[in-house]
């Protein structure tokens, strides 16, 4: 293929055939010059097939972060190489700068750097390298199809871990869980109402936990302590269907879902429970369940970067029958989804009766600020706003008619704004587990 | 990268100027075929009507023929000057024939080129053509040199061969009774003022008491060949009209019959249709043509090095994302279009008084009336009022909507104290 730099040679050579006797003669001679260089050109660029590419660097990111990777590209072939190439990644993947040219000796290898700086959550892979060899007179050059270029670009993923603004609460919430642990003195005694050890009584403790048979054995006062109970199962339910596109503020309704799910995710398992997770709209979307703590946790953080919203509905009996078929222990399930009427009465309201025997069942929604801005008049309102506002109290009305039907049904609704959201859907769970109700 | 755009700029600059100034030159060069161009009765630049009226005072008769027969055939056996102003247009033939006229008729030519000689049957060696037409001193002593320097020199011609007057440096050369001037400006009205150009030309032209004009604007066609002697049968070529542009069929010239018959028609055409000059090939030179066809071969190079992407772009599906409260604005938007206003206001005054219920703790099945009372108790309002506040009818207009209303989410700020409506927490 010709590069512009041949056709400025033919239009350089314009001016020749108006300028000396026999004009055809000359285009004929200026085409076959240029063109024979072009061929020669074209014979001495190095070929294609001899560049051997290797990728390396980060592998996961947290959204909002910048990753770096490094391509490395070398030249195995006998000649110098003069490569232009096009390393693509996905739009969102939020690649610097993409193309570069390198001059590559016999057998030099030269590395190229990319920063990233992912502006979503989920899998960002590279596409592909696309790689042009010109020649020393830079008039042609040769370039395979997409396809063979596809084959030559070494695989590589970038998994953007979604945005986890509670991770700053975790300290605090940690705290809290350590002092019903009994790991922390306050009062005494860890609060919960597994057995841990027996131990001498020390002035303080409260009288009604002294055990008096062990006391008898002993000669000694001794008080019986409690630990919260360990190994509870924790179910996250995460509704990707299309009530979780809706944006709260400027993220989707789904991002604040996977940031509380993120922190109930890490504090029960600091907790020692076990968190499975699963996320679902038309069809199951990710499923983590089993594997020890340690591998888990990563797995379950993995799985929640990858979801994104759909526009279907929610089919909530698939989690209802997964949750009841199995010799299911009783679990916390927390299902965050939107306190929006129709998903909920026609979808998760048959199943719950039978759900809410087996496990204790959470409800979180993040509230829409703009709905209660909307059913405030502003001053100086007209009948527009007042139009606007009827709309918004109908849809207040009917988020409270659906919570109460949830709550009269045993379930404990979560319904906060978004800043504070991640924090109560941790308290609730906190709360449960002080009260030993997992 | 842009270092080597920057360092392309002044090229581009002089590439910019140089092809500028060769199309304004194209541009500015007059075109014979053009009606204005040396006709005598043209006020244009490239006119001659001011030649004509010189040359008129002078007392030569000028006679404006516009084909070269009649102009040959107006030549009587008086003395008398041919003023041929396009050689490239006069049919070959006539050209020869006015070269081989009588002495005692002069003709002039002005700016023939090398081809158009040859074609007069004329071994003239032509130097040319200049940029603009060279002004140069007589350096003869011919009678018409007395004009002193004249622009007559853009074609140098050397006539060597037939023992010239050649005057201007080849600028105006004459031999027999023909005189070529190398260029048009001596006899332009926008040139005649310049250096002795009118001199020249009124002392070229008014050396006979009669001028006969070739004013021809158009390529005239070659004669029709006198018919060929038939044998038999008529020719069928007899029967194709006279504006057909066939020239001497070569079937003709072969003497060969052709086979009668319908299915012979085509063939003379089809000859006569390649014998004939494509006016638009011929109108331009070589030169021009190999350029232009060297600036579409490198406009195709160009083309084809642009059309090649380093790599297809990358497509990815949008994560798909919907406003928060778009329902409630959608409903909003439908109550403004049905204007239902009593509506609209029936479901602010029922939200208002379950704040209040809530806010006084009482039952949820409480009266308007029972709840306008202890509204009318906080607020010190009479109950009357506050029952139509919190429970009153339609209304009839949007000014009239806005402020009830108003006023009853103002009613219940007063009462609960709260700035913002509370709705929902952990239960």
């Amino acid at each position: 293929m010709v590069t512009r730099r041949f056709a400025l040679v033919l239009a350089a050579g314009v001016p020749l055939p108006a300028l000396l006797p026999s004009p055809w003669l000359l285009v004929a001679a200026v085409v076959v010059l240029a063109g024979g260089a072009a061929l020669i050109d074209l014979a001495v660029a190095a070929p294609l097939t001899a560049v051997r590419l290797r990728r390396d660097g980060d592998e996961t990111v947290w959204l909002g972060g910048t990753a770096t990777t490094t391509l490395t590209v070398t030249n195995t072939a006998g000649r110098p190489m003069w490569l232009r190439l096009r390393d693509r990644w996905v739009p969102s993947a939020g690649a610097d700068l993409t193309e570069h040219r390198l001059g590559l000796l016999a057998g030099e290898e030269q590395t190229i750097k990319t920063i990233l700086t992912p502006v979503r959550h989920g899998d960002r892979p590279a596409v592909r390298v696309t790689m042009r060899s010109y020649g020393p007179l830079g008039l042609a050059y040769r370039q395979r199809r997409q396809r063979w270029d596809e084959q030559m670009t070494p695989a590589w993923t970038l998994r953007v871990l979604p945005r986890f603004p509670s991770r700053r609460l975790l300290p605090e919430k940690l705290a809290r869980l350590r002092v019903f642990d009994g790991a922390v003195v306050t009062r005494g005694r860890g609060q919960g109402t597994e057995f841990d050890a027996l131990r001498e009584y020390v002035v303080g403790d409260d009288v009604r936990s002294i055990d008096w048979r062990a006391s008898a054995r002993t000669h000694d006062v001794m008080v019986r302590t409690w630990r919260p109970e360990r190994d509870r199962r924790v179910v996250c339910l995460l509704d990707t269907g299309r009530t979780s596109a809706a944006r709260i503020g400027d993220e989707p309704r789904l991002d604040a879902a996977i940031d509380a799910a993120l922190l109930l995710t890490v504090l029960a398992a600091k907790a020692d429970d076990r968190v499975d997770l699963l996320a679902l709209d038309a069809a199951v979307r990710a499923r983590v369940e089993g594997g020890g703590h340690r591998t888990k946790l990563p797995r379950l953080i993995a799985s929640l970067a990858a979801l994104e919203p759909a526009l279907v509905e929610t089919d909530f009996s698939l989690a209802a029958n997964d949750l009841l078929r199995r010799g299911h222990k009783r679990a916390l399930v927390v299902i965050f989804s939107a306190l929006d009427a129709a998903p909920i009465v026609e979808g998760l309201l048959p199943m719950l009766p039978r759900l809410v025997t087996r496990h204790r069942v959470v409800l979180a929604s993040v509230r829409d600020p703009e709905t209660e801005q909307l059913a405030s008049l502003p001053s100086g309102a007209t009948a527009d706003d007042v139009h606007l506002a009827a709309a918004a109290e109908l849809a207040l009305a009917e988020r409270g008619r659906v919570k109460a039907l949830l709550e009269q049904q045993g379930v404990i609704v979560v319904d906060e704004p978004r800043e504070s959201f991640a924090s109560k859907v941790s308290d609730a769970y906190l709360t449960l587990k002080a009260a030993g109700r997992l | 990268m842009k270092r080597r755009y920057r360092a392309l700029i002044p090229f581009a600059l002089v590439a910019a100027l140089v092809t500028t100034t060769v199309i304004a030159h194209a541009v500015q060069q007059p075109d014979p075929t053009d009606a204005s161009f040396l006709s005598p009765t043209s006020d244009a630049g490239d006119g001659a009507r001011r030649l004509a009226d010189g040359l008129t005072r002078l007392g030569v008769s000028v006679d404006v023929r516009t084909s070269s027969r009649d102009a040959v055939e107006a030549v009587g056996r008086a003395p008398a000057t041919i003023f041929v102003t396009t050689p490239g247009l006069v049919n070959p033939d006539t050209l020869t024939e006015l070269t081989q006229l009588p002495s005692r008729v002069r003709v002039v030519l002005v700016a023939p080129d090398g081809d158009q000689l040859d074609d007069a049957g004329l071994t003239v060696g032509v130097d040319g053509p200049r940029w603009t037409a060279a002004a140069p001193a007589p350096g003869c002593t011919a009678d018409f040199a007395q004009a002193g320097p004249a622009a007559a020199a853009r074609l140098r011609y050397d006539a060597a061969g037939y023992s010239p007057v050649s005057c201007y440096t080849g600028g105006v050369v004459e031999f027999g009774g023909l005189t070529l001037v190398g260029a048009a400006d001596p006899f332009r009205n926008d040139r005649t003022d310049e250096h002795g150009n009118a001199e020249l030309a009124l002392a070229l032209l008014a050396r006979a008491d009669r001028l006969i004009w070739l004013d021809l604007h158009e390529r005239e066609k070659p004669e029709p060949p006198p018919p060929a002697p038939t044998e038999d049968e008529p020719e069928p070529q007899e029967t194709i009209p006279d504006d057909e542009p066939a020239g001497p069929d070569p079937w003709d010239d072969n003497g060969q019959p052709a086979p009668p018959g319908p299915g012979e028609q085509p063939a003379p055409q089809a000859g006569g249709e390649e014998g004939a000059p494509n006016p638009l090939r011929d109108g331009f030179p070589p030169a021009l043509w190999a350029t232009l066809a060297l600036l579409a071969l490198a406009a195709i190079a160009l083309a084809a090095a642009s059309a090649r992407r380093l790599g297809a772009p990358v497509a990815e599906p949008l994560p798909a994302q919907v406003r928060a409260a778009e329902t409630v604005r959608g409903l909003g938007g439908l109550y403004r279009r049905a204007r239902a206003r009593s509506t609209s206001l029936g479901t602010v005054q029922a939200a208002a008084r379950t704040r209040l219920i809530r806010h006084f703790g009482l039952p949820a099945d409480t009266s308007v009336d029972v709840l306008a009372a202890r509204v009318a108790a906080v607020t010190g309002r009479p109950e009357d009022e506050a029952r139509h506040v919190l429970g009153g009818g339609a209304e009839d207009s949007d000014e009239e909507l806005a402020r009830a209303a108003t006023e009853v989410q103002h009613l219940v700020r007063t009462v609960t104290g709260a700035r913002q409506l509370d709705e929902g927490n952990v239960t």
